[in-house]
């Protein structure tokens, strides 16, 4: 397990009129190497777990773990683990905070004191690993960049920290469907090339069922269901009171069910879809063969 | 570090609809200079007993938690410590004997600078006070009206009163806006390495330094996209002919006039009860 947590509580404005009860107990596991979802609607307390997790809040009750080793005890190097797991936030402005593109992605290098060439190199490394030419963006000023180069330059900025994870926050918020496509492939191949733990966080199921290991629930500073996406998916509609969008598969899925209230809703692809209907619709299948076979 | 707007009080508005935030906010200013000026005057310790009681009855009728209040203050009563240990080391009395109670140097406390300084210090404190109270239970919309109004008159001698009272009303919108600037950099940075807090002097300060100048160039881009919404939405202040309307015109209860009343006769108390007063 990379992180635990357990039965964390934590109220944002503590002591003022404005405090809010953002994790109310909530307790889950991480794994290690694997997609991690965290799903919920707003207010939901999602961001707020990330920023515990890297120990940026400390919880008032409970405790946060990585590896097995309490990340508040006085023995615990905090810094070291931020340089471990990274973090991207939902506003690229958020994050972004130097002049140029070079000077923001070589900041965590030119902290962890390495060399120049070296530097050099993770940076050219992160920036084309997230699609930006290193020649062409290097010198230029974050202020003159799109929405969404932004958001790439963000990405490189913790890619060049080398982490071994990394938690982004809301990364499909405020996307065009393409670019919503290239960020979640992205997200995949960091997985399977870099060997990275990514753990993101949505309001939507329906950009995360195909790419997410394990879907945690959180709803109101707690864990409501968790599991594969398969598993959370079958209690589709307690997801819909909840406010969560639904992959459009699984919403036509539970469409069908006032014609078959047995039909399963647990479905990804159109294919599995298909296979369902046919348990349900026995001559659907023999009639499909005979407009076929004319 | 990371969460320092839970610290930082100063020019945030609680709207917990209490007796003072439903003031006219014309009251509120004229009560306010009233206590300012009164509090500015008395120097001796009953009268500032007085501007105790006064103050804590206002807390109570403000309905804000003490904690809230007091821990907005914590930085600015530290500032205040430093400099009561150099009014009372380096206090001179030109008029009195002066009773030296321990003398090294150019260095002394002698009685005198002791309550003198005190005096002074519980007033600045007091004052503090009332401003922070005035901005919490204020919206900032509210503060710019009743100044607006106050200073209507001055419109006369030229002064372009509704321009300045803008200026100044930003001015004041920009000091949470910066504190939730300087937070996000502090995030920002934090999760990438830098630690704030931690190390010797040196190093904190350094760690600060690079906050600095994006704190500022953020600010400025601030200030520009203010300005272009400003005139998208075809803000003119001083442009001949044109007035704004108000959404919510400001209206003077019975409350109101009880209020100032009150604050009338604290004032006259007040001095009273300083001219009286032997101590």
């Amino acid at each position: 397990m990379l992180f635990e947590v357990k039965d964390v509580y934590y109220t944002r404005m503590r002591g003022t009129p404005f405090a809010v009860e953002a994790l109310k107990g909530c307790s889950l596991t991480i794994p290690e190497g694997k997609i991690t979802a965290i799903v919920g609607p707003t207010q939901a307390g999602k961001s707020t777990l990330l920023l515990t997790l890297l120990g940026l809040f400390r919880p008032s009750r409970g405790s946060v773990l990585f590896r097995g080793q309490d990340i508040h005890q006085a023995a615990f190097d905090l810094e070291a683990l931020r340089l471990r797991v990274g973090i991207v936030f939902q506003s690229p402005e958020a994050q972004l905070f130097e002049e140029t593109v070079g000077k923001d992605v070589s900041f965590g290098p030119r902290r962890k004191k390495l060399s120049p060439a070296q530097s050099r190199r993770l940076v050219q490394e992160s920036l084309e690993a997230v699609g930006l030419p290193y020649e062409e963006f290097r010198t230029r000023y974050i202020a003159s960049l799109s929405g969404g180069q932004k958001r790439r330059v963000a990405i490189a900025g913790v890619l060049a920290l080398e982490p071994e994870a990394i938690l982004f926050d809301e990364p499909t918020a405020g996307l065009d469907p393409q670019g919503r496509q290239e960020l979640l492939a992205l997200l995949q191949r960091l997985k399977t090339e870099r060997r990275l733990t990514i753990v993101l966080t949505s309001s939507s199921l329906a950009d995360v069922a195909m790419l997410a290991d394990q879907v945690i629930v959180l709803h109101e500073g707690r864990v409501v269901l968790s599991g594969s996406p398969r598993t959370v998916l079958a209690h589709a509609e307690e997801l819909l009171a909840l406010d969560i969008t639904l992959p459009e598969i699984t919403q036509i899925a539970l469409g069908l069910r006032s014609l078959w209230p047995a039909l399963r809703c647990d479905v990804l692809t159109l294919d599995e879809l298909e296979e369902e209907l046919v348990r349900f619709l026995p001559h659907a299948a023999s009639q499909e063969t005979q407009l076929s076979s004319p | 570090m990371i969460e320092i707007s839970r610290h930082i009080s100063f020019g945030q508005y609680v709207d917990n609809g209490s007796w003072l935030t439903r003031l006219d906010p014309r009251a509120k200013i004229l009560c306010f200079a009233l206590a300012v000026a009164a509090f500015t005057y008395i120097s001796q310790f009953a009268a500032l007993a007085l501007c105790l009681f006064f103050c804590l009855f206002l807390q109570w009728l403000s309905r804000l938690p003490l904690r809230y209040v007091l821990q907005g203050m914590r930085m600015f009563i530290s500032f205040l410590v430093v400099l009561y240990a150099f009014q009372v080391l380096f206090y001179t009395s030109s008029t009195q004997a002066t009773s030296v109670i321990w003398h090294w140097g150019v260095l002394t406390i002698s009685w005198e600078g002791l309550v003198h300084s005190t005096q002074v210090d519980l007033r600045v404190i007091f004052l503090y006070y009332l401003t922070s109270l005035l901005m919490l239970t204020t919206s900032l919309v509210d503060l710019a009206d009743g100044a607006e109004a106050l200073l209507r008159p001055l419109r006369r001698l030229g002064l372009p009163v509704h321009e300045l009272v803008m200026v100044f009303v930003i001015a004041l919108k920009f000091v949470p806006l910066l504190i939730t600037e300087v937070e996000r950099l502090s995030i920002a940075q934090a999760t990438r390495g830098v630690r704030f807090g931690r190390g010797n002097p040196w190093q904190r300060i350094r760690a600060l330094s690079g906050i600095i100048v994006p704190l500022f160039m953020s600010g400025l881009q601030r200030v520009e996209m203010l300005s272009t919404a400003m005139e998208a939405r075809c803000y003119r202040a001083g442009y001949r002919g044109w007035r704004r309307s108000k959404l919510h015109a400001l209206q003077w209860t019975g409350a109101d006039s009880l209020a100032l009343a009150c604050c009338l006769l604290l004032c006259g108390l007040l001095v009273a009860l300083n001219l009286v007063s032997p101590f």
